[in-house]
């Protein structure tokens, strides 16, 4: 994973000193760690930080948001409550033994019985949370700066976040569903996933610029 | 574990030439059980038979296998252990050779003192204690007589031990090997039983028979039968009790490959369902998911709980039908306000949700039926099913099947669900209708524990006792239209709604007691331990705070308050107290103890537990409880009964413990919105101490259920402050 | 309808079923085998829990289509395992049982639990075993049969 991060990485910074004229910006005023030299104008960053507003209502909406929690438990529906019959997180966020979340989760949508599932589902790490303890949503600065945090993200740079985007299934999973026990189709996020990628590109290409903190 | 056919080598006939069943003109089910009397003698007593013969009870196999009928459904509680133990005991019988059955729909198993077979009101042992002795002891007599007659001595020289006969110079017989001879035997009028020392079973710690097979799997509840051609059934109930569909579209629920039929079929509150019958459950519950009904609920009752709860509040300041009126009515009126509580509680509606669904399987042949069910009311339930399929009840074979659980939901004085599965039978004439009901039905389908208001005013003294008591309960009547009312609502009281408070055991001064019963759409039912689940709830947190207001120790202000006679509620409070010391007097901190005593169903119970609040709930680390029942014919099943009671107890106190309804509909659907305790709400220990006695027997299914709600919100007040007074328990 | 091979406590069985027939369904009714519960259809009670490929799994919200070749194990099928059969052992031993219904997945959500935590906590037991509801309450006597169980398998 690691390796193909650097050769996308080369990939991208050739493309951008091949595309001469734009010059190198400091990283975002919030002071995240780029470990990356970004290539982005202020045009660009400031279409960065637009389209990590367009990111962050995908991130916070409760397709994705109710795995991303601060507590011992996820959450689920549109009113984000927390997960009912007891599931814990357990240590390494998949549950534990008798009640892990692959006891009713499988790696598709389960159509008949209204059970959600893609691969591997399980709770995104702490470091990962994007709500406070009382089960908050934090801020658009906030999110960003953790987002963007790699002793917090898996060690994931821009590009690496733009993968995981792109294809990891639990992503995916947020803009496919599936229908709720009664039928109901569940609530998608703002954007297509298409979108989410395109609007994750430009966050991304803009040097991954973060709002200040109001 | 259901009545199976023996072999003509068993000690008696076969059951279907030993079960000469006769029906009277009336109807009523007259099994002729004795094989040396007549059958005209026996169709001119219609009444039950008050001599229950053991050939009925008990099959002595030539194997030496025991098997013995158990006259009562087994759904947790234990009567599938304990009443063959007390008639293995008088027997002599080798328990390790004992085999328990649920005996099938029959006269002779009715319960002695109620005249119909069931299982409720914690009677199983205390009514058939001394039954199943008489039974062991008199099969005892006639294998010791067959025994004595073989050898030419006399029965008394003869005695038993462990399934043989030993008599005079070494000779001994088993009891498998004298079975036949002793079917000759005349049955003894009356026989001598044991003397309490001479208990071999009786008394002990026995484990249950029923535990291997429903730890593999391989124990049939009713929802598990299987039979060659059978058919499963859904109903689509009205969503408003008592209403009936407007049309019915079942074109895409007909296209589902292996649906058998739909059609519609009357429920028991005068309103119309849809069933739906399949090949298997899932199809079935496919077919009826597609059904597209709409339902007209014009003209019927829209309850609603929020309207009730107001309308329950109104009425309960007005005085009510007169449950108890003791001394002074106007002592109340001399007493200042700053002497006064004044007290309003309110109690949600409760289901029971056993953890197997209800269920019924039938087979009507046109002029027979066969009947699969776990019924806590068979021979009610064999009369309606009767009804329905235009026969008589002896036409009915009706299977007693271990069922998942009931407190009080499977004894269903108006038998819907048998009546709606036999109505589906009838349809479909010689195959076999499995009717199941999903969780979903289960919890929407009604037959509730009542919502009820109290209002109490108490007087109190000036040494903080009470001096004066009004209280008024306000709820549904739960035998109200049933058989059972004529001998339980009392000058318009329905005692099922003020026990607990009318025949309380504290000696309370002007003591008035009234009673309410408003009508609604929406079928009740006794909840384990009924009328005590919320009336002990009252009694217990005013007592509580009473003793708070005096500034007296919880358990002294009971020991003063109770009559002198309380002989049971006060042995169980001396017994508490001596057992919960060790704990209770080094609480560490953030931890209250909470106490409640009280005495239903014949048995005293008291109760200390240890509380603290935990992520904004109740966190019972230790409930230290003791208990009289008479004598302890099985003290493990009690110990059981009263570690795993309390936690059903529980039940009353969970924030999602309540069923409610929005304008006619049940707002609640399963387990998500109405939630039992699982094992994070259960108390971390409980130990159950048993107050020794030689007294008859009393019950144990019920009353653990009322102590334990009141004990922990005493604790939670000692915490917050607060009193509760507001069922479930939403906040703390 | 389509036909699944499914590999049940061992056995190899087929069943042709609709795909959205949940595992529990499958299990009770196309094969017989009655020992895994209904008891509420919304993995809500854990009466239905099997396990799929070693994992506690709620066969009341999975469907057959979903298994593919992960191996089964139902409670008919469990006492094969030491850990199984030192389970049930332990809840005959500790008179546990009341009615009896919920047990079937109780002693499969326990035997995961051993299997990975051969000597639970309290905090292991109540969260393994915090989604499982026993309407009787046995919860006072499963805690006190987990724990023997557990000190039998040392």
């Amino acid at each position: 994973m690691v390796c193909s991060h650097r050769a996308m990485l080369r990939v991208f910074f050739v493309t951008l000193v091949a595309c001469a004229g734009w010059s190198a910006t400091p990283p975002g005023a919030s002071g995240q760690s780029v470990s990356r030299k970004q290539t982005a104008t202020p045009a660009t960053r400031e279409a960065g930080l637009v389209a990590w507003q367009q990111v962050y209502s995908v991130l916070t909406h409760p397709r994705c948001i109710n795995c991303h929690t601060a507590t011992n438990y996820p959450q689920q529906g549109d009113d984000r409550h927390r997960h009912l019959f007891n599931v814990v997180r357990g240590a390494g966020d998949k549950g534990v033994p008798g009640l892990n979340c692959a006891t009713c989760h499988q790696s598709a949508n389960a159509e008949s019985t209204g059970v959600p599932g893609a691969h591997n589902w399980h709770l995104a790490p702490l470091s990962m949370k994007w709500q406070d303890l009382n089960d908050k949503i934090l801020s658009s600065a906030d999110v960003c700066r953790s987002l963007t945090n790699r002793s917090k993200n898996h060690n994931l740079d821009g590009p690496g976040l733009l993968k995981h985007h792109q294809v990891e299934p639990l992503v995916h999973w947020a803009f496919q569903p599936g229908r709720s026990r009664d039928g109901a189709a569940r609530s998608l996020p703002p954007l297509t996933h298409d979108e989410f990628v395109a609007a994750t590109r430009t966050w991304v290409e803009g040097g991954m610029p973060c709002p200040q903190n109001p | 574990m259901t009545a199976a056919t023996n072999s003509a080598n068993d000690l008696l006939l076969s059951r279907r030439s030993f079960l000469r069943v006769s029906a009277t003109a009336a109807g009523g089910l007259i099994v002729s059980l004795y094989l040396d009397l007549p059958l005209a003698a026996q169709e001119a007593s219609q009444a039950k038979p008050k001599v229950y013969p053991p050939d009925a009870f008990v099959h002595i196999k030539p194997d030496g296998k025991i098997v013995i009928q158990v006259n009562r459904l087994e759904f947790g509680q234990g009567v599938h252990t304990a009443l063959p133990m007390i008639l293995a005991d008088e027997l002599d019988a080798d328990w390790s050779q004992v085999v328990s059955e649920l005996a099938p729909a029959a006269d002779v198993f009715k319960d002695p003192l109620y005249g119909i077979q069931m299982v409720g009101g914690s009677g199983s042992i205390a009514h058939s204690f001394q039954q199943y002795r008489e039974l062991g002891a008199k099969t005892r007599a006639m294998l010791v007589a067959a025994a004595a007659e073989q050898w030419n001595v006399p029965s008394n020289q003869c005695r038993t031990e462990a399934s043989v006969v030993r008599g005079p110079g070494g000779r001994s017989a088993k009891y498998a090997n004298l079975a036949v001879a002793a079917a000759h035997m005349p049955v003894p009028e009356t026989v001598p039983l044991k003397k309490a020392a001479e208990f071999r079973l009786v008394g002990k710690k026995i484990r249950r028979l029923d535990s291997r097979p429903k730890c593999d799997g391989s124990l049939k509840f009713g929802l598990d039968l299987d039979l060659p051609r059978m058919k499963v059934a859904l109903v689509a109930h009205p969503p408003i009790f008592g209403a009936s569909p407007r049309s019915v579209d079942d074109t895409a629920a007909r296209s589902i490959p292996g649906v058998a039929d739909i059609f519609e079929i009357p429920t028991v509150s005068k309103g119309t369902a849809v069933a739906v019958v399949a090949d298997k459950f899932w199809t079935a519950k496919q077919a009826r998911d597609r059904l597209r009904i709409d339902w007209d609920l014009s003209g019927v009752e829209r309850a609603d709980s929020s309207q009730l709860r107001e309308k329950y509040k109104a009425l309960a300041g007005t005085p009510g039908n007169v449950a108890v009126a003791r001394g002074d009515e106007k002592a109340l009126d001399g007493i200042a306000a700053t002497n006064r509580i004044v007290a309003e509680y309110e109690f949600p509606y409760l289901a029971h949700s056993p953890m197997e669904p209800l269920n019924t399987t039938v087979r009507f042949d046109g002029n027979r039926a066969e009947v699969w069910a776990g019924s806590q009311f068979q021979t009610v339930d064999q009369m309606a099913i009767a009804e329905v399929l235009g026969l008589k009840p002896d036409q009915i074979t009706f299977h007693t099947e271990m069922a998942g659980g009931g407190f009080g939901r499977r004894a269903t004085p108006d038998s819907h669900v048998q009546r709606e599965a036999a109505a589906i039978a009838k349809r479909l004439t010689g195959t076999p209708v499995k009717l199941v009901w999903t969780r979903e039905d289960d919890v929407q389908g009604g037959y509730y524990r009542p919502m009820h208001v109290h209002r109490v005013e108490i007087g109190i003294g000036a040494d903080g006792m009470p001096v004066a008591w009004h209280h008024v309960i306000v709820g549904q009547s739960i035998v109200a239209g049933t058989p059972f009312a004529s001998f339980i609502i009392k000058n318009g009281v329905d005692e099922t709604a003020v026990e607990g408070t009318a025949d309380t055991h504290y000696d309370i001064p002007n003591f008035h007691v009234s009673a309410h019963h408003p009508t609604v759409n929406v079928p009740v039912l006794w909840w384990r331990s009924v009328g005590h689940t919320h009336n002990a709830f009252v009694m217990e947190t005013l007592i509580d705070e009473l003793a708070t207001r005096a500034k007296m120790d919880p358990i002294a202000y009971r020991r003063k308050l109770l009559k002198p006679d309380a002989k049971k509620l006060r042995a169980a409070l001396d017994l508490m107290e001596e057992k919960s010391a060790v704990w209770r007097t080094k609480l560490p901190k953030g931890h209250a103890v909470g106490f409640s005593c009280h005495e239903s169903f014949g048995t005293g119970v008291a109760c200390a537990v240890d509380v603290s609040i935990e992520n904004e709930r109740p966190k019972i680390h230790r409930v230290t409880v003791a208990v009289d029942p008479g004598l302890a014919v099985n003290p493990l099943t009690i110990e059981s009964q009263f570690q795993a009671g309390v936690c059903f107890g529980i039940s009353q106190l969970m924030a999602k413990g309540a069923i409610t309804l929005k304008d006619g509909y049940v707002e609640q659907s399963n387990f998500d919105a109405y939630t039992p305790p699982y094992i994070i709400d259960a108390p971390a220990a409980v130990d159950v101490h048993i107050v020794p006695s030689t007294e008859k027997p009393s019950g144990c299914g019920e009353p653990p259920v009322p102590v334990i709600s009141p004990a922990v919100v005493n604790a939670l007040s000692q915490l917050t402050g607060k009193r509760y007074r507001t069922l479930p328990l939403v906040t703390v | 309808m389509e036909t699944y091979k499914l590999t049940v406590n061992g056995q190899p069985k087929e069943v042709t079923v609709d795909p959205g027939t949940p595992l529990l369904w499958v299990l009770r009714e196309d094969l017989k085998m009655t020992g895994t519960k209904y008891g509420c259809g919304i993995a809500a009670c854990g009466a239905c829990t099997v396990h799929v490929a070693g994992v506690a799994t709620r066969s009341c919200v999975v469907p057959v289509s979903l298994i593919g070749d992960r191996p089964i194990v139902t409670i008919e099928g469990i006492g094969q395992d030491p850990v199984g059969r030192a389970v049930q052992d332990a809840w005959v031993s500790e008179d546990v049982v009341q009615c009896g219904y919920c047990q079937s997945g109780q002693i499969m959500s326990v035997v995961a639990l051993l299997k990975r935590t051969p000597k639970p906590t309290d905090t292991n037991i109540e969260q393994s075993m915090g989604g499982n509801i026993c309407r009787c309450g046995t919860y006072v006597r499963i805690r006190e049969a987990i724990k023997a169980a557990s000190q039998q398998l040392k």
